[in-house]
């Protein structure tokens, strides 16, 4: 293993506590524990709820990857923790588990940004990424294109969601349609049974008049209106509602948003690669139609798959990998979470940076 | 030597102290709510050198948040150096700080109420509870009383939280609570549920 980084990488920004373990670019382990089921009566996360999760899941979800990865604490090189963005008190757990653990080991440690993450775990499947492409995130916290010229460097933010994450409509939808949280899984499976061109649901932000400002930004606030209007109608008339039916056109609804602006974006940037994150990633319509679209614009498809799209350590672990490989600099001390941390903020500086 | 660390105030608590209390270290963080960002560095200092054979945390009560920081880290850097790892009530530094014998020490748990435990002989002699201000006054009434005294009887809100964890003090707590009860719960008194209506933190 000589000269091959072993990076161990903590992740509790939302429900999941992951750690992941990355030798020299290979994934070794990738162990979480969520809180989601104790979310799911509330209809959505409750950050008290996670953090205390987080505390009690960090010991045994640290020694379950290394067990997994067969490497001892000697064997780790540099710790790595997302510190944003994130639920405050959540993204706190990991920091906090993260400093000690990395201090205890007299290991370096970076704090890294979340959504970058999502977008460097993906070089764990298919390898490096390419010097410019374009990143799309969609889960039930974010909903972003990402410029990425080099994703321990430089990425920028093209464009996000002005009001809803892409996962929360889907939850509020499936709320509307009797299915349980979170809402991502039972739409898609709904949807497969339906016609997705049955109702059609409004595209957010794609009028002509949106270009300008909103080119890049999501809404889905309209389109979540739009199917609890169609539904509240529909049983006002005493007509049964066609649930496969309606998943599908909402769903055929978000995907064609997200591919057709991150479409777009690649464009617009002269990308030729596309990437995918997020738990949204997951979803079979967004899949399907990421891979036709690109194919006709010439783009190349990355998507992780499931296990590595949704929160986990390993991402975690795969930039902090990428920033080692660079000889970056580990983060100072004295950082700590940042709940809003901008997506330019790829690695946490430490003290002193311009917030803005 | 015994590494302990309290986070259950608005400023960290370390010390590195010998098995009889005595601190060989003792910092405070300087910035309120700034655990997270204070305790690494306030540790590490404390550490240099150290031959640590035991941690302990305080686990409360106090902020929820805060709390957890504190929690984590300790866990975690027992975790690293494979040094046993335990939590003590963050009340007796408190009463050790006071030197209550037999009494009540009550700190500020917000929202009008109070965290209160009882003490017999120098020795926690009871659960610690939360309470509303007026429970909390007739429980302790008569008794000797440390902590943020002024709660039980006064509105005045500027009152609230004055008294902190010291280092000095957790020191000599920790090195009671590894005598007496060395495999102590790392569980956070959290002693409220979690509450939906409201966010994190307390
Ligand atoms: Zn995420």
């Amino acid at each position: 293993m000589a000269g091959e980084p072993v990076v161990l990488g903590i992740e509790t920004s939302c429900d999941e506590t992951g750690v992941g373990l990355v030798v020299g670019g290979e994934l070794r382990a990738n162990v979480l524990a969520s809180s989601a089921a104790e979310h799911a009566r509330f209809g959505g996360i409750v950050p008290e709820v996670a953090s205390r999760a987080h505390l009690a899941e960090m010991l045994p979800t640290l020694s379950a990857a290394c067990r997994t990865a067969g490497l001892g604490l000697g064997d780790i090189d540099a710790v790595a923790v997302t510190s944003g963005p994130g639920l405050a008190g959540a993204l706190l757990v990991g920091v906090a588990a993260a400093k000690g653990l990395a201090l205890a080991l007299d290991r370096p440690l970076y704090g890294v940004n979340h959504l970058c993450a999502h977008v460097a775990v993906d070089t764990l499947v298919a390898g490096p990424l390419p010097a410019n492409s374009v990143a799309l995130l969609v889960s039930g916290g974010h909903s972003s294109l990402l410029h990425v010229s080099d994703i321990v460097t430089d990425v920028r933010p093209l464009g996000a969601t002005i009001d809803d994450a892409a996962g929360e409509a889907y939850d509020k939808v499936a709320r509307l349609l009797g299915l349980p949280f979170p809402g991502g899984p039972p739409v898609d499976e709904a949807a497969a049974a339906g016609d997705p061109g049955a109702i059609v649901f409004p595209r957010g932000l794609t009028a002509p008049k949106d270009q300008e400002q909103h080119r890049f930004d999501f809404s889905f606030s309209g389109l979540k209106t739009a199917v609890a209007r169609w539904v509240e109608q529909q049983r006002a008339d005493g007509t049964a509602i066609p649930v496969a039916d309606v998943a599908a056109s909402f769903q055929e609804a978000v995907a064609d948003v997200l591919v057709a602006k991150a479409v777009a974006a690649c464009r617009d940037v002269s990308a030729d690669t596309l990437v995918i994150g997020g738990g949204v990633a997951a979803n079979s319509r967004l899949r399907a139609l990421a891979a036709e679209r690109c194919r006709a614009a010439g783009i190349r498809l990355r998507v992780p798959p499931p296990g590595l799209c949704t929160d986990n350590g390993a991402m975690v672990a795969a930039l902090g990998a990428l920033a080692v490989e660079r000889g970056l600099p580990p983060s100072a001390g004295d950082f700590g979470a940042d709940p809003g941390m901008a997506v330019t903020e790829i690695l946490n500086p430490g003290p002193g940076r311009s917030v803005g | 030597m015994i590494l302990a660390v309290d986070t259950s105030g608005p400023l960290v608590a370390v010390t590195v102290t010998d098995p009889d209390g005595v601190p060989r270290y003792a910092a405070r963080g300087t910035r309120p709510r700034a655990h997270a960002e204070e305790i690494g560095p306030l540790v590490a200092a404390g550490t240099a050198g150290a031959d640590i054979s035991h941690v302990v945390a305080g686990r409360g009560p106090g902020s929820f948040t805060g709390l957890r920081v504190g929690l984590a880290f300790a866990q975690a850097w027992a975790w690293g150096r494979d040094t046993p790892v335990s939590g003590m009530c963050s009340l007796d530094a408190i009463a050790v700080a006071a030197g209550l014998a037999t009494g009540w020490v009550v700190t500020d748990a917000r929202r009008g109420e109070l965290f209160a435990a009882p003490y017999r002989d120098g020795v926690r002699s009871g659960d610690t509870r939360v309470l509303p201000r007026a429970a909390a006054a007739e429980l302790v009434a008569g008794s000797d009383v440390a902590g943020d005294v002024a709660l039980l009887t006064d509105d005045d809100r500027r009152a609230a939280g004055t008294t902190a964890v010291v280092p000095e003090a957790l020191a000599r707590a920790a090195a009671l609570s590894v005598r007496d009860d060395p495999g102590g719960s790392l569980q956070p008194d959290y002693l409220r549920r979690p509450d939906v209506t409201l966010r994190a933190g307390s």
